[in-house]
């Protein structure tokens, strides 16, 4: 039972199966690791998490039906201990920031899995958190930014899609005005020069995703 | 008379090539940080469209003085005047060129082709010339304004069509080939833990980290692709940072090139497609002179003019010869990619370059395309200026 212990048993999340095999395998050469069992969206993370309640949970953000941050925060509403670390391909302080308070312990991009998985699975198993050195650099950046409200988002979204005002008052039930008023606040915020300027903005910063 | 028509000929040309193109739309614009800059260029265009109608007056009191000592035939007349309405139409718009139809009719009608005979009777002739003449301006005029709109509507369609090409591209690239990578790193990664320690794995472990530089040098071109290149509106900044990227492109031996990046005129908003382009075809172009040219100086000059925008890279190195800028030999210097950049944004681009003489390259865009905002677009509202804050696509 105490050799029992020592192992960490892990769960996988990912929809790309190919990535998932890929942590099979670099885990499966770990003594000290097992893979308890794996899921490829944010509804199997939820459910394989009851069945097998995983030591560390690795989980991936964009994935269909149920995404990482949902399914994070099912999970740690149910199992606050639950140790869930963040594997994802961008930065983007928002998002950095959205999954942290979903109950993420560590954020790691996929870019660095080859060398960090391992030993930050050792740590946030240990009870610590993690951020990488260019993930926190980001974080501090924007730290003290006004946040957008999540009525703009919604509008920064609809703005993305390549809507103009009219279509967005429409979609929103608001007057063209109040739009109008919205994409001002969001230039103001970011900073940005006209609406395509705020969608990129948006879209490296993780406010919105495609 | 010949400078006259030399002079109406040459804004004739010059307005066919730059049909005014709404790019970005105005609301935003003036809510956005660079908004009163914005509102004065309004006006600006704005009196340069009255200017332009008034240059259509002058050239209709012109016609109508230097030809009544010539004695010319009223069809010629007329062809002058139709000359000037299509001046106008291309340069003040609609409305302008409407009234300037019916001040021709009149001076036609006043000084060469009387509707009333001296004896008082009607001049049924003149009354078809009078006829004739208003159909075919007036023709002519709602042909403008309808290739205007439609050039328009076709260009910010193209704009934003690419716009959405791109973005699915990238979500594809991201998708299938960047996260198959992430994960085949992984794998090697595995089998890299189960070789013994030996030169075998060291090797192994060079190899992957090169990957992985790779790999992320490809994510960040995919991200690129999914937003936009320069994150800043500033060009010059993006282009002054290029330099660091570049300068390691020199070969080890050589000192790096001086470079320097000046700015004239004040910096305007660029549609984000439009600056991607630009700033690739400068980065193609420094990259030119930096790997290849063998410089010891490279200048950038950008200038926002009123009429137009203008990027200017030079170098003093040992240049290209003349036969291979004619042929642009396929994927060398990447000129082929230049130019094909070039005329997709509707840019003219030239390139001077002789052996040992160093190169130039120049990119003109007409402000219209650049800035998004035109004279005669705001010429066509001469007589309901108000309207412009409520323009939306």
């Amino acid at each position: 039972m105490s050799a029992d212990r020592a192992i960490i048993r892990i769960l996988s999340v990912d929809d790309h199966p190919l990535l998932r095999e890929g942590v099979a395998a670099l885990l499966a050469s770990q003594p000290d690791m097992t893979l308890v069992a794996e899921a490829s969206n944010g509804r199997e993370a939820i459910e394989q998490f009851r069945i097998h309640r995983p030591d560390v949970t690795l989980m991936d953000l964009q994935m269909p039906e149920v995404n990482g941050v949902d399914a994070m925060i099912a999970i740690c509403g149910e199992f606050p201990e639950a140790r869930i670390i963040v594997l994802t391909t961008y930065t983007g302080d928002v998002q950095v920031l959205r999954a942290l308070k979903a109950g993420a312990r560590a954020y790691l991009l996929k870019s660095l899995l080859r060398k960090e998985l391992l030993e930050t699975i050792r740590l946030v198993h240990a009870g610590q958190k993690r951020l990488l050195p260019e993930v926190a650099t980001e974080l501090a950046e924007h730290a003290i930014d006004d946040a957008l409200s999540s009525r703009e988002i919604e509008v920064l979204r609809l703005v993305s899609g390549g809507n103009a005002n009219k279509e967005i008052a429409a979609r929103l039930s608001i007057t063209e005005e109040t739009v109008k008023g919205h994409v001002k606040n969001i230039l103001a915020k970011l900073g940005a020069n006209d609406r395509t300027h705020a969608v990129t903005i948006g879209l490296k910063r993780g406010i919105i995703d495609l | 008379m010949g400078a006259v028509s030399r002079a109406l000929e040459g804004y004739w040309i010059y307005s066919a090539l730059t049909l005014p193109r709404n790019i970005m739309r105005i609301d935003d614009r003036h809510s956005a940080s660079h908004g009163p800059q914005s509102a004065e260029t309004g006006s600006n265009a704005y009196w340069r469209a009255i200017i332009h109608l008034l240059f259509g007056l002058i050239g209709l009191a012109l016609i109508t003085f230097a030809a009544i000592p010539l004695h010319l035939q009223p069809g010629a007349i007329s062809l002058l005047y139709l000359i000037v309405v299509v001046f106008v139409s291309l340069r003040a718009g609609f409305a302008s060129s409407v009234a300037v139809s019916l001040i021709a009719v009149f001076c036609l009608n006043y000084y060469f082709l009387p509707l009333l005979s001296s004896s008082g009777t009607r001049n049924p002739l003149a009354i078809v010339a009078t006829g004739a003449f208003l159909i075919t301006a007036w023709v002519i005029t709602g042909m403008v304004a309808r290739v205007r709109k439609l050039t328009e509507a076709q260009l910010t369609l193209r704009f934003e069509e690419r716009l959405a090409e791109r973005t699915r591209i990238a979500r594809e690239l991201h998708d299938t080939l960047l996260q198959s990578f992430q994960a085949l790193m992984l794998h090697f990664q595995a089998v890299n833990d189960l070789l013994p320690p030996g030169k075998a794995k060291d090797a192994l472990e060079k190899v992957l980290d090169r990957a992985d530089q790779a790999i992320v040098e490809g994510r960040d071109a995919i991200q690129n692709l999914r937003s936009s290149t320069t994150f800043t509106n500033e060009l010059a900044q993006a282009i002054t940072a290029l330099r660091e990227e570049l300068a390691g492109a020199t070969d080890g031996e050589r000192e790096a090139a001086t470079f320097r990046v000046s700015v004239e005129g004040t910096p305007r908003d660029l549609h984000p497609i439009l600056r991607d382009d630009i700033y690739r075809i400068a980065r193609e172009a420094l990259r030119n002179a930096f790997s290849h040219a063998q410089a010891s100086k490279i200048e950038a000059d950008i200038m926002y003019g009123e009429r137009r925008f203008r990027l200017r890279i030079r170098d003093d190195g040992k240049g290209i010869d003349p036969k291979l800028l004619d042929l642009g030999r396929s994927g060398h210097w990447g000129l082929p990619g230049m130019r094909e950049r070039a005329q997709q944004i509707g840019a003219q681009l030239d390139m001077w370059s002789e052996v040992g003489a160093g190169t130039e390259v120049e990119l003109r865009i007409p402000g219209s395309i650049a800035y998004g905002t035109s004279a005669r677009r705001s010429g066509f509202r001469l007589f309901h200026k108000k309207k412009e804050g409520a323009d939306e696509r």
